[in-house]
C-alpha cells in the first residue's frame, strides 16, 4: 500500500516537473524571441540612423572628390590644347596631311576622343576628317574670348563636352585657325566617376544649372534625359531640406545636399558645382536600397534568431528529456549503488568499529590517547576533543572532569615545559608551509600520580592557502621510559663522573705515587743519611744526638705519611666505621688543643680557640674520628700558615637541631697561604695536593682532606672550605650529634649572682663567649680586648666601690701580657679576688711566674659553661696534686714481658726499649710458641704479653684467644697488649675482641708505649 | 580594349532606353485614350482613331526611326586606308546627323585597322555652283570616292557624269539623288529614296487631321533640291485629292529657319483661315511652329513637317506640330561610308551593295515626340 502511494506521489511529482520544464522552456523561448526582436529592431533603427549620417558624410566626400576630378579633367584638357598649340610648327600647317598627322599625334599623345582645329570658315580639321562645323559646334557662332567649356547634344544623344581654346596666330591653307578644341564623351567621363557596386546604390551625374541632364546615363531612379529639377519637383523632401533651396543652389552654382523620397525610394542627393563650368555634379545614394538590404539582413538575422531560438528550445527540451531519462536511469543506478554502498558502508562501519576497538586496545596497551582540534580559515580553534583514553591516562573520568578545551591540557603542563610546549604548538599551527610537526615531550600533572611524562605528536591537515583545518595527534605515556632514560642518564653521568673521577684518580694516583716517591724518599734519605752520619760520628755524642733527633723527625713524618695512606685505604675499602660513644665535648677540644699546642708553639703561631652558645657538652659521637677531623684541619692550618700567622678554632652550637640532637659548627681558620680556586674544587679529593705544596717544601700526602671529608660524610655532616690565596683558609665542619645528658646547667649561681666580672682578651669572640656564660650564671660581666684597659677597669671598679669579683684575663694580649695585667690588677685589688688566666697555650713554663704575679688559677681555652661554672663554684684555693712522673719507670722494674714477635729486628728493638725501661724480657717467635710458653709458665711468670698480630704459625689474635681460653685463670688473665703494625681502629677492635687489653701501633712510640704499660700494669 | 568596352556599354544603354521608350509610349497612350474622348470635329485635337493608329505606329516606328546600332556589314576592305570626299547641299544640322553616321563608320573601320580619311564639307547656303566647284576641286585631289548630296539635279548631274567620265568614283548620298533616270552616271546612292511618299504621307496625315478640309500652306526648302521638291509634289498631289483642302501658298525657305519663320508669319497674316502648314524640309517646321505659336494659332493650325530638329520635336511634343517625318540620317551616313569603301575597292552596285541603299523615314506624332527627343537628343521632357 505504501509503495502504491509512493508511486502515485512520484508520478505526480514527475508530471509537475514536466509542466514546470515546459513552462520554463516556453518562458525562455519567449525571452529569446522578445530579446531577438528587440535587438533586431534596435539594430535596424540604429543602422538607419547610421546610414543617414554616413550617407551625408559619404555623399559630401564623394561629390567633392568627383567634382574635383571633373574639374581637373577639364583643366587637363585645356592644358593639352595649350601644350599642343605651343608645339605646333609651321611644317604641320603646310598641308592637310601634315596637319592631320600633327592632330593624330596629339590625340594619341593625350588620349582624347577628338582633337581638332577650326579655321575661320568653320572647317573642322581632325586626324582623319575635314568637316563643316558651323552648325555642329555652337561656340563657332561667335568669337571665343577664352577657353570655353561647352556641350553638344548631337544627333543620337551623343552628348559631348567640348573644350575650346581660341587661337590667334596660326594659319592653314590661307585661312586663320580660329579655335582648337578637344571633345570628351560625357558618358565615358561620368562612368569613370560613378561608383559601380553590386547593388549600384551610389550614382554620379552631371546637370546644368537649370537641371538639364548632361549625360546619357540613368541617375539612380532618375532616367537619363530628365531634368533633375523637374523630376525632384515631385519628390517628398525630408525635414530640413527643400526643393526651392536646391533649385536656388543649382541656379547659383552652390553646393548642397538634400534627402527625399522619390517613387517610394528614400534617397540622398549631394550636388556641387564643377569649377569652370555651369555644371552641377551630383551624387545620389538610395538610402532605401541600403536600408532594405539592412532590413533584409536584419530580417534575416531575426528569422535566423527565431529559428535558432526555436532550435535551441527544442534542443533544450530534447536535452531536458534526455536528462530526465538519464537522471531516472542514474537514479536507478544510484539507488542500486546506494544499496551496494550502504552494504559496503555498513561493512566498512563494522570494520571501522572493529578497527576502532582494536585501536582502543592498542591505545590502551600502548598507553596512548588521541586528541584532535579543528580550526577555521584564520587558524582560530573551533573545537578541541580529548579522547577518553587520554583522559583515563591522566586520571580523569569524563568530559566533566576534563572538558574538551585546550586549557584543560595547558593548565596541567609542568611549568618547566609549559612555555616550550605552547610555543611548539602554535608554531606548528601557524606554520602554513606544513613542514613542521608537533612532536614534544613534557610532564603533565595527572590527577592521581603527580607529574608524568608524556610524548605528544600530531600533524595538521591544511587548506590550499596553508591555513589549518584539523590538528590530530597522539599522547603516549612515556613516564616509565623517561624515568628509565633519566636513570640511565644519571647512570651515564655517574659513570662519566666515575670515569672522570677514575681517570682523575688515576692521574692523581700517578701524581700521588710521584709525590709519595718524593715524600717517602725524602725522610728515608734523611733517616738513612743521618744514620750513616751517626755511625760515622759515633764517638761524637752531641753530633750523634743531633743526627738521631733528625732521624726521629724524619721517621715521624714517614710514619704519619704511612698512617694517612693506610687510613685512606681503609676508608675507601669501607672498613672504617663510625662508632658513636658518649663523649664530653670540652674534653675533646682540650685534647685537641693539647695535641696541637706543641706545634703551635714551635711554629710560633697565634692560636685562638673558643666556643659560642654551646649548651650541650655531652654528646654521642665517635670521638676518635672527630678528633681526627679537627686535627687534620688544624694540622693543615698550621702546616700552611707561616710563623706569626693565626690559627683559630671555634665551636658554635646552632639552635636548629631537632629535639635530642645538637648541631655544631666547627670553624678552623688560618691566615696561611690559602688555595687556588682550581684546587678548591679538588681539595677533598684523594691524592690531591696543591701543586705548590711540594715546591714550597711543605710535605703532605694529599690524603688529609680526603680522609677528613670521608669521615665527615660518614658522620652525616658537611664540610666546606673557603680560601683565598695569600690570605688564608677557613674550613667549616657541620655536624649533628645526639645529645646524651641534656644541656649543661644554666641556672644562676646564687653565690655569684650580681657580682661583677671582668673579661680581658684580645679575641673578641672569647670576650663575647665568656661574657655570655657569666651572664648565664648570674654575674655582671664587663669585657675588654685590651690588657691596659682591663687594669683601668679594675682600678675604676675599685674606686667606685664596685669591684670585680673575678677577673678572667687572657695570657697573651698585644698591648700587655696577662701576667703583667694580673700583677697590676693585684696591685689595685690586692689578693682577695680571684684572677684566672685563660689561655690556649701551655702555661707550665710561666705558671710559677704567674702565680707569683697573683694568678689564682689557669683555665685552658676553650672554656665551656660547665667548666666556667665549676671554676667559679669551686673553692679558689688550689691543692696541688702530685703529677705523675711520666718518666718514672720504677714501676716496671722486675716485671717480665713476653714479647711475641716473628721479626727479629723488631724483637731486638722492642727488647732493647723495654729492657731500657726495666722490664725482663722473654721472646716467642709466633703465637703458638707464645701459647706454649704461657701454658708452660707458672702464674706470675709473665706480667704482660706484647703480642704481634701477623705472625707465622699462629697470629696474635688466635694466640690471645687461646691464652684467654686457658683453664689457668692466672695465666689466662695475663694482660696482653697488641703491638702491631695493624694500627687501624678495626685492628684495635679486633684485638680487644680477641681478648687483648690494649693496642700499641708500630713503629713503637716509646712514651706512648710506656704510658700504656704503666696504665695496664697499674 | 577599355574604349571598346565602353562603346559596347553605351550601345547596350541605348537599347535599354528604347525598351523604356516603348513602355513609356504605352503608358502615355493609355492616358491619351482616356483624355481625348470626343472632339472629333476639332480639327486639331487628335481623334480617337488617330490615337489608336499612332499607338500602333509608335510601337514600331519609335524603335525603327533611327538605327544607331549600326555595325559594319562584314565586308573586308581591300585597302588599309581610304580617302573620301563628301559634299552636301549646305551646312545644316540635318547633315550633322549624317556626319555622325559617317564618323561612327570611320571609327569602326579604324578599330578594324582600316583608316578612313574624309572630308565632309558644304557651303553655308545651298548653291549648285558651289557644289559643282567643290566636286571639281575634289576631282583634282585624288579621292578614292566622291560623294555628293545633289543640290540641283540638273546642274550637278553633268559634273558628276564628267567626273565619272574622268575616272572618278562618284556616288550620291543623303537626301537627294541624281539617278539613272536623271541621266546621271553616279555609281550608287545611299539615302532617302521616297521623298515624294514622305511628303504625301505627311500631307495625308494632315488632311486626315483636318478632316480633309481647310486651307494649307506648303513650305519647301531649296528650289530644285530633289528631296524638297519631291516632298512638295507629294503634298500637292494629296491635297489635290481632297476637295475640302486648299493650298493657300507654297514658299521656299532655302533651308533657313528664320526664313521659314518669316514666311510663315506672312502666310499667317495673309491667311487667317489657314488650317495647316506642310513643311518639306527640316527648317520649315521650326520656323512655321515659331510663327504659329507666336501668332497664338497653334490650336487652329496643323503643322506637319520633316526631320528631327530638336526644336521641331519639342513643338511636336507640345502639340504645336502634329507630325514629323523623321529620316534615319545616322544610317545614311554610316551606310554611305560602307558603300564608298566598296566603291573604292572597285565593286559595282549589285555585287556588294545595292545601287540604291534606301533609308527609312518614320512619321511620328506628339506622343512619340518625347521618345524621339530622348533617342536623338537625350531629352525626356
Amino acid at each position: 500500500m505504501k509503495i502504491s502511494v509512493q508511486n502515485r506521489s512520484n508520478g505526480s511529482q514527475r508530471k509537475r516537473a514536466v509542466v514546470y520544464a515546459v513552462l520554463c522552456g516556453g518562458l525562455i523561448a519567449a525571452v529569446f524571441l522578445l530579446s531577438t526582436l528587440w535587438v533586431s529592431n534596435g539594430a535596424s533603427t540604429g543602422t538607419n540612423e547610421a546610414v543617414n549620417r554616413v550617407s551625408e558624410f559619404y555623399l559630401e566626400e564623394l561629390a567633392g572628390r568627383r567634382a574635383q576630378v571633373v574639374s581637373e579633367e577639364l583643366k587637363n584638357h585645356f592644358d593639352y590644347i595649350e601644350n599642343s598649340l605651343k608645339i605646333i610648327e609651321s611644317s604641320d600647317l603646310e598641308s592637310q596631311e601634315a596637319l592631320r598627322a600633327f592632330l593624330g599625334k596629339v590625340k594619341k599623345l593625350y588620349g582624347v576622343d577628338k582633337f581638332a582645329v577650326i579655321d575661320e570658315n568653320g572647317i573642322v580639321y581632325t586626324e582623319h576628317s575635314t568637316t563643316s562645323g558651323l552648325s555642329r559646334y555652337p561656340f563657332l557662332s561667335g568669337e571665343l574670348e577664352g577657353p570655353t567649356v561647352s556641350t553638344a547634344s548631337l544627333y543620337g544623344a551623343k552628348k559631348q563636352v567640348i573644350l575650346a581654346v581660341p587661337v590667334d596666330d596660326l594659319e592653314f591653307l590661307g585661312a586663320r585657325i580660329k579655335v582648337c578644341f578637344t571633345q570628351i564623351n560625357i558618358d565615358e567621363m561620368i562612368s569613370s566617376l560613378t561608383l559601380k557596386t553590386r547593388f549600384n546604390e551610389t550614382y554620379c551625374g552631371l546637370y546644368y544649372g537649370n537641371g538639364e541632364d548632361l549625360t546619357n546615363e540613368d541617375f539612380g531612379t532618375i532616367k537619363s534625359g530628365y531634368n533633375l529639377l523637374t523630376v525632384l519637383r515631385e519628390a517628398d523632401f525630408a525635414d530640413g531640406y527643400s526643393y526651392d533651396r536646391m533649385k536656388e543652389d543649382f541656379a547659383n552654382a552652390r553646393q548642397g545636399q538634400v534627402s527625399f523620397d522619390l517613387n517610394g525610394s528614400s534617397q540622398a542627393l549631394c550636388y556641387i558645382p564643377v569649377e569652370g563650368t555651369n555644371w552641377m555634379l551630383t551624387i545620389l545614394i538610395r538610402d532605401n536600397v541600403i536600408s532594405s538590404q539592412i532590413s533584409s539582413i536584419s530580417s534575416g538575422m531575426m528569422r535566423r534568431g527565431i529559428v535558432q531560438m526555436i532550435i535551441t528550445v527544442i534542443a533544450m527540451f530534447a536535452v531536458f528529456l534526455v536528462l530526465i531519462g538519464q537522471s531516472r536511469k542514474n537514479a536507478r543506478i544510484m539507488l542500486e549503488q546506494e544499496r551496494e554502498d550502504g552494504n559496503r558502508i555498513r561493512a566498512a562501519f563494522a570494520q571501522i568499529e572493529k578497527e576502532q576497538a582494536a585501536m582502543d586496545n592498542i591505545h590502551a596497551a600502548l598507553g596512548s590517547g588521541l586528541w584532535s582540534m579543528e580550526f577555521d580559515g584564520h587558524a582560530k580553534m573551533l573545537s578541541c576533543t580529548w579522547s577518553q583514553a587520554f583522559r583515563e591516562m591522566i586520571g580523569y573520568n569524563g568530559e566533566e572532569d576534563f572538558p574538551n578545551k585546550v586549557d584543560s591540557w595547558l593548565d596541567l603542563l609542568h611549568p618547566e615545559e609549559k612555555e616550550y610546549v605552547i610555543n611548539e604548538y602554535w608554531d606548528t599551527v601557524n606554520d602554513y608551509t606544513g613542514d613542521k610537526t608537533f612532536n614534544v615531550e613534557y610532564r603533565l600533572l595527572t590527577k592521581k600520580a603527580g607529574y608524568r611524562w608524556f610524548h605528544s605528536a600530531g600533524r595538521l591537515s591544511r587548506r590550499e592557502d596553508g591555513s589549518p583545518i584539523m590538528f590530530v595527534g597522539l599522547f603516549v605515556d612515556i613516564d616509565d621510559e623517561k624515568k628509565m632514560e633519566e636513570c640511565l642518564e644519571r647512570q651515564k653521568v655517574d659513570l662519566q663522573d666515575a670515569l672522570a673521577a677514575a681517570q682523575h684518580a688515576n692521574r692523581a694516583k700517578t701524581t700521588f705515587l710521584n709525590n709519595m716517591s718524593h715524600d717517602i724518599r725524602t725522610p728515608m734519605n734523611a733517616i738513612i743519611g743521618f744514620t750513616s752520619l751517626a755511625a760515622a760520628h759515633i764517638d761524637n755524642k752531641e753530633q750523634v744526638q743531633d743526627y738521631l733527633s733528625k732521624i726521629t723527625t724524619s721517621s715521624n713524618h714517614l710514619l704519619s705519611l704511612i698512617n694517612d695512606v693506610l687510613d685512606m685505604s681503609r676508608i675507601e675499602s669501607g672498613r672504617v666505621k663510625i662508632e658513636e660513644k658518649e663523649a664530653f665535648l670540652p674534653e675533646i677540644m682540650h685534647d685537641i688543643k693539647t695535641i696541637v699546642q706543641a706545634d703551635i708553639s714551635s711554629k710560633q703561631l697565634e692560636f685562638y680557640i673558643d666556643t659560642a652558645d654551646v649548651i650541650n657538652e655531652t654528646i654521642l659521637c665517635d670521638k676518635l674520628r672527630l678528633n681526627q677531623v679537627l686535627l687534620n684541619l688544624l694540622s693543615n692550618a698550621m702546616k700552611f700558615t707561616k710563623p706569626g700567622g693565626i690559627v683559630s678554632v671555634r665551636i658554635l652550637q646552632k639552635n636548629n637541631a631537632p629535639e635530642g640532637f645538637a648541631f655544631y659548627e666547627f670553624q678552623v681558620k688560618d691566615t696561611g697561604i690559602g688555595m687556588s680556586k682550581e684546587f678548591l674544587e679538588h681539595v677533598f679529593e684523594p691524592f690531591e695536593r696543591e701543586k705548590t705544596s711540594t715546591v714550597s717544601g711543605i710535605q703532605g700526602t694529599g690524603l688529609g682532606m680526603a680522609i677528613t671529608k670521608n669521615i665527615v660524610d660518614m658522620m652525616g655532616g658537611t664540610i666546606s672550605v673557603s680560601s683565598e690565596e695569600g690570605k688564608g683558609t677557613t674550613f667549616i665542619v657541620s655536624l649533628q650529634f645526639q645529645t646524651c645528658s641534656g644541656t649543661v646547667r644554666q641556672d644562676v649561681v646564687p653565690e655569684l649572682k650580681g657580682l661583677r666580672a671582668l673579661v680581658a682578651d684580645d679575641d673578641f669572640n672569647t670576650c663575647s663567649s665568656v661574657t655570655n656564660m657569666l651572664s648565664v650564671i648570674g654575674m655582671r660581666p664587663d669585657w675588654t680586648t685590651s690588657g691596659k684597659e682591663a687594669v683601668l677597669h679594675a682600678k675604676l671598679a675599685a674606686e667606685q666601690g664596685d669591684e670585680y669579683f673575678v677577673y678572667i684575663i687572657d695570657w697573651l694580649m698585644p698591648d700587655m701580657n696577662g701576667i703583667e695585667v694580673v700583677r697590676r690588677i693585684r696591685g689595685i685589688i690586692g689578693e682577695d679576688k680571684p684572677i684566672i688566666i685563660l689561655t690556649a697555650y701551655d702555661w707550665s713554663d710561666i705558671e710559677e711566674e704567674a702565680r707569683d704575679a697573683g694568678v689564682t688559677a689557669f683555665c685552658s681555652k676553650p672554656i665551656f659553661l660547665s667548666e666556667l661554672r665549676e671554676i667559679l663554684e669551686s673553692p679558689f684555693t688550689v691543692s696541688k696534686e702530685e703529677e705523675p712522673n711520666l718518666d718514672d719507670n720504677t714501676v716496671f722494674l722486675g716485671k717480665k714481658i713476653l714479647l711475641v714477635e716473628d721479626n727479629e729486628i723488631n724483637q731486638e728493638i722492642a727488647v732493647e726499649i723495654l729492657k731500657e725501661a726495666g722490664f725482663a724480657m722473654d721472646v716467642a717467635g709466633n703465637g703458638a710458641i707464645a701459647v706454649e710458653k704461657i701454658r708452660d709458665a707458672v702464674p706470675g711468670q709473665y706480667d704482660l704479653i706484647l703480642m704481634d698480630i701477623q705472625m707465622p704459625v699462629m697470629d696474635g689474635y688466635e694466640a690471645a684467644r687461646q691464652i684467654r681460653a686457658m683453664e689457668n685463670c692466672a695465666l689466662a688473665g695475663i694482660p696482653i697488649i697488641a703491638m702491631t703494625a695493624n694500627a687501624f681502629e678495626e685492628d684495635k677492635k679486633a684485638a680487644f675482641e680477641a681478648g687483648m687489653n690494649g693496642h700499641a701501633a708500630k713503629p713503637i712510640d716509646t712514651p706512648k708505649l710506656m704510658e700504656l704499660l704503666r696504665e695496664i700494669l697499674k | 580594349m577599355f574604349k571598346n568596352t565602353m562603346k559596347k556599354d553605351a550601345i547596350h544603354k541605348r537599347k535599354q532606353f528604347k525598351a523604356f521608350a516603348v513602355a513609356f509610349a504605352v503608358f502615355m497612350c493609355g492616358g491619351g485614350v482616356s483624355g481625348c474622348a470626343g472632339g472629333a470635329s476639332d480639327p486639331v485635337s487628335a481623334t480617337q482613331g488617330d490615337a489608336a493608329r499612332a499607338v500602333e505606329r509608335d510601337i514600331t516606328s519609335a524603335n525603327n526611326a533611327v538605327d544607331f546600332d549600326h555595325k559594319l556589314d562584314g565586308y573586308a576592305p581591300l585597302n588599309k586606308e581610304y580617302n573620301f570626299y563628301f559634299t552636301y547641299k549646305m551646312v545644316h544640322p540635318w547633315w550633322d546627323a549624317v556626319a555622325l553616321g559617317i564618323e561612327d563608320a570611320a571609327n569602326q573601320y579604324q578599330q578594324e585597322g582600316v583608316t578612313i580619311n574624309y572630308e565632309y564639307l558644304a557651303p553655308n547656303e545651298a548653291l549648285a555652283d558651289e557644289q559643282i566647284r567643290r566636286l571639281t576641286d575634289a576631282a583634282d585631289r585624288g579621292f578614292d570616292v566622291i560623294g555628293v548630296d545633289v543640290a540641283d539635279v540638273g546642274r550637278v548631274t553633268p559634273v558628276i557624269n564628267k567626273l565619272i567620265a574622268d575616272g572618278q568614283k562618284v556616288m550620291t548620298f543623303s537626301s537627294s539623288d541624281a539617278g539613272k533616270e536623271d541621266g546621271c552616271h553616279r555609281i550608287a546612292y545611299v539615302g532617302n529614296t521616297h521623298n515624294y511618299e514622305d511628303g504625301a504621307d505627311l500631307t495625308e496625315a494632315l488632311c486626315q487631321k483636318l478632316s480633309y478640309r481647310g486651307k494649307v500652306a506648303i513650305l519647301v526648302g531649296v528650289k530644285e533640291a530633289p528631296c524638297h521638291e519631291d516632298r512638295a509634289r507629294g503634298a500637292k498631289d494629296v491635297i489635290s485629292n481632297y476637295p475640302g483642302m486648299e493650298i493657300a501658298e507654297v514658299a521656299y525657305d532655302e533651308d533657313n529657319v528664320e526664313k521659314a519663320y518669316e514666311l510663315t508669319k506672312e502666310i499667317l497674316k495673309r491667311h487667317s483661315d489657314l488650317a495647316g502648314i506642310i513643311c518639306c524640309n527640316m527648317c520649315n517646321p521650326v520656323g512655321a511652329a515659331r510663327a504659329v505659336v507666336e501668332a497664338g494659332r497653334e490650336d487652329n493650325i496643323v503643322i506637319v513637317g520633316m526631320d528631327h530638329d530638336q526644336e521641331a520635336l519639342t513643338y511636336l511634343k507640345d502639340g504645336v506640330i502634329y507630325a514629323l517625318g523623321v529620316q534615319d540620317c545616322y544610317s545614311i551616313g554610316f551606310d554611305t561610308v560602307q558603300v564608298a569603301v566598296k566603291i573604292a575597292d572597285g565593286h559595282q552596285p549589285g555585287e556588294a551593295y545595292p545601287e540604291k541603299t534606301e533609308e527609312n523615314t518614320t512619321i511620328i506624332y506628339q506622343d512619340e515626340a518625347a521618345i524621339m527627343l530622348g533617342i536623338l537628343y537625350g531629352k525626356m521632357e
